[in-house]
């Protein structure tokens, strides 16, 4: 496990860490507050390593090669939507036929919108706007953008909200929490935590862009592999300064 | 609540049992109440019919088998996106027992894709014990190969 440092970070938490590891290990990472993590076997001289310790020495969000190449763009208005955009997405990166990764893929995107849908709005006592087992019918201000590409390698989904209030150790508890065992999958009508965890476990690369109070953007790589490969994977969480 | 549409089931009363058949969607609209009712000693589901089920879902299903502790079910016909949740939360399978699963296969020439039931004493300890490959009877050319890890799809049954 390799380290790079980054500087206004005293108690030396905030690092873009490296190595070979499995999910789990890398979520004990995060729950400890670690951001960017980089399970490769080439350790920090990877060059993607490379390029996001540099991007944040500079304050930048870096973008990653899985990012790269033309997306299409759909628009989620409202709970019922999410059926049909979950079929235009199978439909135009040709998924009929690939079982594995199509229900891979259709089960990240479900999860995306809904957390999305139900947790990203919330009213001004803070409580969340839209209730599950309830109809969310956006307002304007609040549609969110779904973007997706396809490559023979794999799939690129992204959903953005205009709200921004995902914070990392939301995300952090989510995660640790069903991966230490004690799950908190019971007795619970709303939270995020199993759909985050579902998103995590399925993807190959987890980016998360938060610019507090105006907007979050989830984008993912699903690699159309059959196994897990603990040699690339990646999961970070950047936040845009709002000021 | 939302008239649900996009969910069903059929409850029928089988010898000592009572055999539950879902099909539809599993989301925040199910409820799964009325199958709370059935007050049958023991139960066998069938997953066959179910074409998704998202996070909401898999945490309603927990706690309905959580509240039937006492009550013995198996699941059946388990299609790869239920095998896909048993695996990533172990409560879905709880204290039941699952008698059989649907394994993917697909065709490396052609892509066509075939599901094999397989009973519960083939994949027993998860050490599965399925053919590796199938000839593909649409191409006759390809050979049909397991659609994902063969361990890792049957890391439930550990
Ligand atoms: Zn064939």
């Amino acid at each position: 496990m390799t380290k790079l440092p980054l500087p206004n970070n005293p108690a030396g938490l905030v690092t873009v860490n490296t190595g070979v590891l499995s999910k789990a290990e890398a979520v004990l990472l995060v729950d400890k507050g670690c951001r960017y993590i980089f399970s490769t076997e080439l350790g920090k001289v990877d060059p993607v390593v490379k390029m996001t310790h540099a991007a944040l020495l500079q304050g930048a969000v870096p973008l990653f090669p899985w990012e790269n190449g033309e997306k299409e763009e759909m628009t989620l208005g409202g709970s019922r939507e999410r059926q049909a955009i979950s079929e235009a997405v199978v439909a135009r990166c040709k998924l009929e036929r690939k079982r594995f990764l199509r229900e891979k893929v259709q089960s990240v995107l479900e999860e995306l919108m809904t957390n999305v849908l139900f947790h990203a709005y919330r009213n001004a006592d803070g409580k969340e706007k839209y209730a599950r087992r309830q109809e969310a019918v956006l307002a304007s201000r609040e549609l969110i953008a779904i973007r997706f590409s396809s490559t023979a390698q794999g799939i690129y989904l992204s959903v953005k909200d205009q709200a921004g209030s995902l914070k990392f150790e939301e995300m952090a508890r989510a995660l640790s929490r069903c991966y230490s065992g004690h799950s908190q999958i019971e007795n619970k009508e709303s939270g995020a935590g199993l759909g985050t965890y579902m998103i995590f476990d399925a993807v190959t690369h987890l980016k998360v862009v938060s610019a507090p109070g105006q907007s979050t953007e989830i984008a993912c790589w699903i690699a159309d592999q059959r196994s897990f490969d603990n040699q690339h994977f990646s999961f970070s969480f950047f936040e845009r300064s709002t000021k | 609540m939302i008239p649900n549409e996009k969910f069903k089931f059929e409850v029928k009363p089988e010898g000592g049992s009572t055999r539950i058949t879902l099909k539809g969607v599993i989301d925040e609209d199910t409820d799964f109440e009325a199958l709370k009712k059935t007050g049958a000693p023991a139960l066998v589901v069938n997953f066959k019919g179910v074409t998704s089920i998202n996070s909401c879902g898999i945490r309603t299903w927990v706690n309905f088998v959580k509240e039937l502790q006492s009550t013995p079910i198996q699941y059946e016909e388990c299609p790869p996106l239920v095998v896909r949740q048993m695996n990533m939360v172990p409560s879905f399978v709880g204290h039941a027992k699952v008698s059989s699963a649907f394994v993917p296969y697909v065709c490396d020439n052609c892509e066509t894709e075939k599901l094999v039931l397989v009973p519960a004493k083939d994949f027993g300890n998860g050490n599965p014990n399925i053919p590796e490959t199938l000839k593909c009877e649409s191409c006759g050319e390809g050979e049909m190969e397991i659609d994902g890890n063969p361990k890792q799809y049957f890391a439930f049954a550990k």
